[in-house]
C-alpha cells in the first residue's frame, strides 16, 4: 500500500508551506527514516524525511505553495504502480492569508475542479464512472477512496446522497487508513484513532505529525463520515460495532485506542468489545459522559454546507479562533464535499443527540473498564462541558487545559502527543 | 449382397473363381459398376478441382477401386463400416449417392454433411456408413465399438474398419485389434496398403514384412490378398465377415494395393518412379475385373459398355445437381454442434 | 416421485446413478479400467460388475485411445457407455477420440449421428500422487464445441448430472474432483437430473461474487462463512458447467454485487476464469463492476509432491478469504 507524503505543519501558524527541495528524484528508492524533502515556511526551512521506504512519487514540485496536510508525494511499496487521481489532494498555490471565514478565502476556487491529476488518467471503476456520468459529476471532482485512490461506487454515492439507500452502503466495513506504517511487529500494537463528529480521519493528520513513534497509525471513518457509508448505523453502539468489525476486518486484533469527542464514546464501546484486544483508551474531550452536549453547534455543524458557515461553526471548536486557518477549513470543506452529505450528519445528529441531548452514556462502560485509561480536556471547550471530567471515576487520569476549547489535539498538539506516547508506554 | 442366381450361362467355366459363383451376375455387374463409379467419380472429382469448382483438397483411391468393392461384396446394408481419408471408394461400395457425394464436395446444402464435411468426412448412417475419418487410425476403435454395441445389442450386425498401411503404426490399431480379439466382437479390419504413408513406404515404417503379420500378436487372423483383384477381396470377405457374424471373432485383412495417384493434389510424388506408377497401372483393378467377367462369360462387352455408358449418366446427373444445389445458409454455422440446443 | 432423502457420499451417489441409469435402460453400460470386481480406482463403481455382469460393467485393457474409440463407436452402434478413466491424466492419452471424434462426429456428417458418450473423470489434487495423477484439465476439454462439460461439487450434483449427461444425446465429460469422492450430502432417491447447462447459487451475498468450480465451490462456501464474520457477505456461484457456461447466471449476480472473483482448480493462466472475466467484461454486468475482477487458480507449475507444496499450488480456503477481503475493500 502506497504511503502518502503529506506537507506537516511544522509550525504553531502555518497554514501553507512550499517544497524547497527533493532530496530525491521522482521514481528513485528510499528507506525510511531517510530525509525526503525540504520545506519552507516563513521562518525557517526543515528536512521531512520519509515516512515509509519505497520508490517515490512526487505529486508537488518544488516552490509550489500547498496547504498543510496536502499530499506532496507517495512511497510506492515494492511492485506498486504510481498513484493517480490524487492530484486533488494537493491544493496548489492557495492565497496564503485572509482571515479565517472571510469572503476571499470562501470564493476562493475549489482546488479539485482545477487539480487535473498530473499523471493524466482517473482510476474509477466501470460503475462509478456510470454513476458518475448518470449524475453529471465529473469524475475529476472525487477522491476515490479505493486502493491507490481509485474511484469506487461508494464514492460517487455519497455525493449524489444515495448513501442510506444503496445497498452498496449497507457495506459494513469503514474507510480507513494507516496515516502511519509501523515498524514492524517489534514496534508494538498499532494506535487506533476514532475522530469526533463531522470531521474524518484526515482531521487527525496535524496531530499525527506530532506523535514521534515507531508504531503504525491507524485510524477509521466512522459510518457517514468520510468514506464510510452511514448504512444502518444510528447510535454509538452501532458504531462501535462497525469499528470492530472493520478493525477485525484489517487484520487489527488490538491496539491503543484514541477517542475524540463522539468518537471518545465509540472508543469506549470498542474498549469493551471482547472482539477486540485493547491495551490503553485515551480519550480526547470524549462524548457520551453526560445528557447535555452543545446542540447548536451540532444541528449547525451538522446543517452547514457552504464554507462560511461551516467555518463559523469551526471557530466553536477551539478557544483561540486563529488557529482555524483557510487551509483547515478548506479542508473541512472538501471533506464535507466528498463524504457525508448534510443529510447524512443531520440524520446522525437526530438520532446521536435527540432534542440536543447525547442519548448514550458510557460513564457506567468506562468505569468497569481495566485498562489504562486516560482523558484530555479543554477547560473552555465549548461543545462538550468539561464538567463531564468529573464523572469519569477515580481510575481515569485527567489532564484538563486552560486557554483551550474542543480540540485539544490541536490547540496543544506536542503536549498531547506527549501524554499520548506517556500512556502507552506506562500501558506496557 | 449375396444371391443365388447361378451364371447366366449354366456351363461351368474351367477355373473360374468359386466367389464369381457365390455372388451371381446381378451381384458382380453390381461389383463392377461400383469400381466404374468410382473411378469416374474421382477422375470428375479431380477435373472439378483443377477447374476451380472445389476447394480443399482430397485424396483420390484411383487404383484402389477392387478392394473397397471387394469388400463392400460381402456386407448386408445394415452392416457397418468405418473409413479413412481416402474413403470415396467405400462410400460408394456401402450404397452412397454420388449425387450427394458430389453436393458435399462443393460444399451444398444437400451434400451428406450439409457442406460441414467435405471430402475427407463423407458419411452414410442410413447405409451403416460410420464416416470417413481425418485422422489415421481414428475409424478403427470406432468399428470396434460398433461391433461391441452390435454384440451387446444382439443385432447380427458385423463392421468394417478400413484403414491403410500408414495407420498400422498407430496406437489406436493395436489397442483395438487386441480389445477386438478380447471380446470376440464381430469386426474385420481391412488395411488397404497401398505401400505408402503419404510418401513413407512401408518398408521404411514397418517393422513387419507384412501388415497381417501383426494378426498373430492379437489372435485372430491374418490374411493377405491381392487388392487389385476383386475375386480374392471379395472372397476373403466373405469368410473374414461369415466368421465374425457367426461369433468367431475379427480378422485382419491385408489388401495388397496401390494408389496410382498421389497422396493428395499437392503430392508431386517424388517418393516413388514413373515406372513403379506405370507398372501399377497396368494392372488396373477394373479392367482385371472386366477382363474377368467377360473371360468367365459373366458378362458380355455389350453390357460392360452399357453399364459404362450408365456410369457416365449418372456422373453427369450428379454434377449437375451438386452445382444446382444451394449453399447452407451463413446463419446455420452453429447448427448440428449439438443434438439439443 | 415420492423423494426421500438422505446422505451419501459423492462416490455412492454416482454409483446409484449409474445403477439406476442401467435399471432404467439396457443400452447403458460401464467401460473403463479395474471398474469390474476391483470396484474402480476409487470405489465408484464398487460392487456394481455383480449386480450388472461383465457385459455392463466392462474392464478394459490399460488402453485410453482405443478404449475412448470403443465408446464412440458403441454410442454411434446404439448403445449408451459411460467410459471411467482411471484418472483424468489418461485422457490425454485418449484426445484424439475425445476432441477429434466424439466432438465433431455430428457436426462433421451433418447432424446425421449423435454421440450420447458419458466420460467421468476423476480430477484434481490433494492426494499426493504429484503431476501425472492430479491435474485439473477441464478447460482443455471445455474449449471444444460439441462436448458438453461439467463439474459437480455436492453428491446432489454429482448424481443429477451423471442421470443428465447419460439421458442426454451429445458426448457429455463430468469432472469429478478426487477429494470430493467421500465428501457427504443430501441425495435424493431415485431418477432426477440437474441441469447440464446451468450454474446454481450456493449462497446468497450481496459485496460480492464468487464463482467457483468442484471442490473450489466447498472451500469458496467455507471462506464465505469466514468473511462472513468480518462483514463482507459474498455470493457463490457453483459454476457446474464449463460448457456451455451458464454467463446469465453469472451476469444478473455480478450487476448485483458489482465484484467477481473466479476460483478454479485448474491452471490459472488461459483457464475458466479467464473465460469468464472475458464474459463479464463483454455483458451489460461490465458497467456495474466496481473492482477489478479477482482470479484465484491453481500456480503456473506441475503439482508437486510435497503434501505442503501441493497446497501451495492451488486455492485454499485462506487464500479466498484474503482475495475475498481484497475484492470487496480493495486490501
Amino acid at each position: 500500500m502506497a504511503t502518502d507524503v503529506i506537507l506537516p505543519r511544522v509550525d504553531m501558524d502555518m497554514t501553507t508551506g512550499r517544497v524547497s527541495h527533493w532530496f530525491v528524484k521522482a521514481g528513485e528508492r528510499i528507506e525510511k527514516g531517510a530525509p525526503l524533502f525540504e520545506i519552507e515556511t516563513d521562518k525557517a526551512a526543515m528536512e521531512i524525511d520519509a515516512p515509509a521506504s519505497g520508490r517515490v512519487q512526487i505529486i508537488v514540485t518544488v516552490g509550489t505553495q500547498v496547504p498543510v496536510g496536502s499530499t506532496v508525494g507517495w512511497i510506492l511499496a515494492d511492485g506498486e504502480g504510481e498513484v493517480t487521481a490524487i492530484a486533488s489532494d494537493a491544493l496548489p498555490d492557495v492565497a496564503e492569508d485572509g482571515v479565517p471565514g472571510s469572503v476571499d478565502a470562501v470564493e476562493a476556487p475549489l482546488p479539485a475542479s482545477d487539480a487535473a491529476p498530473e499523471s493524466g488518467q482517473i482510476r474509477a471503476t466501470p460503475l462509478s464512472r456510470r454513476l458518475a456520468a448518470t449524475h453529471g459529476l465529473d469524475l475529476a471532482d472525487i477522491p476515490g477512496t479505493g486502493p491507490n485512490g481509485r474511484v469506487q461506487a461508494a464514492d460517487v454515492e455519497v455525493l449524489i446522497g444515495k448513501s442510506t439507500a444503496n445497498p452498496m452502503d449497507s457495506d459494513n466495513i469503514l474507510n480507513s487508513a494507516w496515516l502511519r506504517q509501523g515498524a514492524g511487529a517489534s514496534a508494538g500494537d498499532p494506535i487506533i484513532l476514532i475522530h469526533g463528529f463531522g470531521s474524518d480521519l484526515g482531521g487527525w493528520r496535524p496531530f499525527v505529525q506530532g506523535v514521534t513513534t515507531d508504531r503504525a497509525i491507524y485510524a477509521v471513518d466512522l459510518p457517514g463520515h468520510g468514506g464510510s457509508s452511514l448504512g444502518a448505523s444510528r447510535t454509538v453502539s452501532d458504531m462501535a460495532n462497525r469499528v470492530v468489525e472493520s478493525l477485525l476486518g484489517a487484520g487489527i486484533k488490538g491496539g491503543h485506542l484514541v477517542g475524540h469527542s463522539l468518537g471518545g464514546a465509540v472508543a469506549t464501546m470498542v474498549a469493551a468489545d471482547s472482539r477486540i484486544a485493547a491495551r490503553s483508551l485515551m480519550l480526547i474531550a470524549p462524548g457520551g459522559l453526560g445528557p447535555d452536549i452543545n446542540a447548536g453547534f451540532v444541528n449547525g455543524f451538522a446543517a452547514a454546507e457552504h464554507e462560511d458557515s461551516i467555518a463559523a461553526w469551526m471557530l466553536e471548536l477551539v478557544f483561540d479562533g486563529a488557529i482555524m486557518t483557510p487551509a483547515l477549513i478548506k479542508a473541512t470543506v472538501k471533506a464535507r464535499a466528498a463524504a457525508a452529505s448534510h443529510e447524512t450528519l443531520s440524520v446522525l445528529a437526530r438520532s446521536l443527540f435527540p432534542d440536543g441531548t447525547q442519548a448514550t452514556n458510557v460513564s457506567d462502560l468506562l468505569r468497569k473498564l481495566t485498562l489504562p485509561t486516560r482523558a484530555v480536556f479543554g477547560r473552555l471547550d465549548r461543545i462538550v462541558p468539561v464538567a463531564h471530567a468529573s464523572r469519569l471515576g477515580g481510575m481515569v487520569a485527567v489532564h484538563v487545559f486552560d486557554d483551550v476549547g474542543h480540540l485539544p489535539h490541536y490547540e496543544k498538539r506536542d503536549e498531547v502527543a506527549t501524554l499520548l506516547l506517556q500512556h502507552i508506554r506506562s500501558a506496557g | 449382397m449375396a444371391s443365388n442366381a447361378l451364371p447366366k450361362d449354366a456351363r461351368a467355366v474351367p477355373n473360374r473363381p468359386a466367389i464369381y459363383d457365390e455372388l451371381g451376375v446381378p451381384a458382380l455387374a453390381d461389383a463392377f459398376r461400383k469400381m466404374q463409379l468410382i473411378r469416374r467419380f474421382e477422375e470428375s472429382a479431380e477435373e472439378s478441382y483443377m477447374r476451380g469448382l472445389i476447394h480443399g483438397t482430397m485424396h483420390l483411391s484411383i487404383g484402389q477401386e477392387a478392394t473397397a468393392v471387394g469388400i463392400c461384396s460381402a456386407l448386408a446394408e445394415t452392416d457397418y463400416i468405418t473409413s479413412t481419408h481416402r474413403g470415396h471408394g467405400h462410400c460408394i461400395g456401402k450404397g452412397g449417392d454420388v449425387k450427394r457425394m458430389f453436393a458435399e464436395f462443393f460444399g451444398k446444402e444437400d451434400g451428406y454433411c450439409h457442406g460441414r464435411g467435405g471430402s475427407m468426412h463423407i458419411a452414410d448412417p442410413t447405409m451403416g456408413n460410420l464416416g470417413a475419418n481425418g485422422i489415421v487410425g481414428g475409424g478403427i476403435p470406432i468399428a470396434v465399438g460398433a461391433a461391441l454395441a452390435s454384440k451387446r445389442l444382439g443385432n447380427g450386425r458385423v463392421a468394417v474398419s478400413f484403414f491403410g498401411d500408414g495407420a498400422n503404426n498407430e496406437g489406436a490399431f493395436h489397442e483395438a485389434l487386441n480389445m477386438a480379439s478380447v471380446w470376440t466382437l464381430p469386426v474385420v479390419f481391412v488395411c488397404e496398403n497401398n505401400q505408402y504413408g503419404m510418401s513413407t513406404s512401408t518398408e521404411r515404417s514397418t517393422a513387419v514384412k507384412n501388415v497381417a503379420d501383426r494378426a498373430v500378436a492379437y489372435d485372430m487372423p491374418g490374411v493377405i490378398v491381392d487388392g487389385n483383384k476383386f475375386a480374392a477381396v471379395a472372397t476373403a470377405a466373405r469368410e473374414a465377415v461369415a466368421r465374425a457374424r457367426s461369433g468367431g471373432g475379427p480378422t485382419l485383412i491385408e489388401c495388397k494395393t496401390y494408389r496410382t495417384r498421389g497422396h493428395s493434389r499437392s503430392d508431386r510424388n517424388r517418393y516413388r518412379t514413373k515406372e513403379e506408377i506405370e507398372s501399377w497401372i497396368e494392372r488396373d483393378p477394373i479392367l482385371a475385373l472386366e477382363n474377368d467377367l467377360i473371360t468367365y462369360d459373366l458378362l458380355s462387352q455389350a453390357e460392360i459398355d452399357e453399364i459404362r455408358a450408365d456410369v457416365e449418366t449418372e456422373i453427369t446427373e450428379a454434377l449437375a445437381f451438386a452445382a444446382a444445389s444451394p449453399s447452407p445458409a451463413v446463419s446455420s454455422l452453429t447448427r448440428h454442434v449439438y443434438t439439443t440446443v | 416421485m415420492d423423494q426421500i432423502v438422505r446422505e451419501l457420499s459423492f462416490a455412492q451417489a454416482i454409483q446409484e446413478a449409474l445403477s439406476i441409469a442401467m435399471e432404467r435402460d439396457p443400452r447403458v453400460f460401464l467401460m473403463g479400467e479395474d471398474i469390474g470386481v476391483y470396484g474402480g480406482a476409487f470405489q465408484v463403481t464398487g460392487d456394481l460388475v455383480h449386480r450388472f455382469g461383465e457385459d455392463r460393467v466392462m474392464d478394459t485393457p490399460i488402453s485410453e485411445l482405443g478404449g475412448a474409440g470403443v465408446a464412440v463407436g458403441a454410442a454411434l452402434g446404439g448403445m449408451l457407455p459411460v467410459y471411467e478413466f482411471q484418472f483424468s491424466d489418461f485422457a490425454t492419452l485418449a484426445m484424439e477420440q475425445i476432441v477429434n471424434q466424439a466432438a465433431k462426429l455430428r457436426y462433421m456428417l451433418g447432424g446425421s449421428v449423435s454421440v450420447p458418450l458419458v466420460m467421468r473423470l476423476p480430477c484434481g489434487s490433494g492426494t499426493g500422487a504429484a503431476a501425472q495423477h492430479s491435474q485439473s484439465l477441464e478447460a482443455w476439454f471445455a474449449h471444444v464445441p460439441g462436448l458438453k462439460v461439467v463439474q459437480p461439487s455436492s453428491p446432489h450434483d454429482a448424481k443429477g448430472l451423471l442421470l443428465a449427461a447419460i439421458a442426454d444425446p451429445d458426448p457429455v465429460i463430468i469432472f469429478e474432483h478426487k477429494l470430493l469422492y467421500k465428501t457427504r450430502g443430501a441425495v435424493p432417491e431415485g431418477h432426477y437430473t440437474v441441469p447440464l447447462d446451468k450454474a446454481e447459487t450456493k449462497r446468497v451475498g450481496k459485496d460480492g461474487t464468487i464463482v467457483a468450480t468442484a471442490i473450489m465451490v466447498v472451500k469458496a462456501l467455507e471462506a464465505a462463512a469466514e468473511l462472513a464474520k468480518e462483514g463482507i457477505d459474498l455470493e457463490v456461484i457453483d459454476l457446474r458447467s464449463l460448457r456451455p457456461i451458464d454467463v446469465p447466471a453469472i451476469v444478473a449476480s455480478v450487476t448485483k454485487t458489482h465484484r467477481l472473483m473466479c476460483v478454479y482448480e485448474g491452471v490459472k493462466s488461459l483457464g475458466i476464469g479467464a473465460e469468464i472475466s472475458a464474459a463479464i467484461a463483454e455483458s451489460d454486468a461490465f458497467d456495474f463492476l466496481d473492482a477489478p475482477i479477482i482470479r484465484l487458480g491453481g500456480a503456473e507449475v506441475p503439482i508437486p509432491y510435497n503434501p505442503e507444496l501441493e497446497k501451495a499450488a492451488v486455492p485454499q480456503v485462506a487464500d479466498i478469504v484474503a482475495a475475498g477481503r481484497r475484492l470487496v475493500r480493495g486490501r
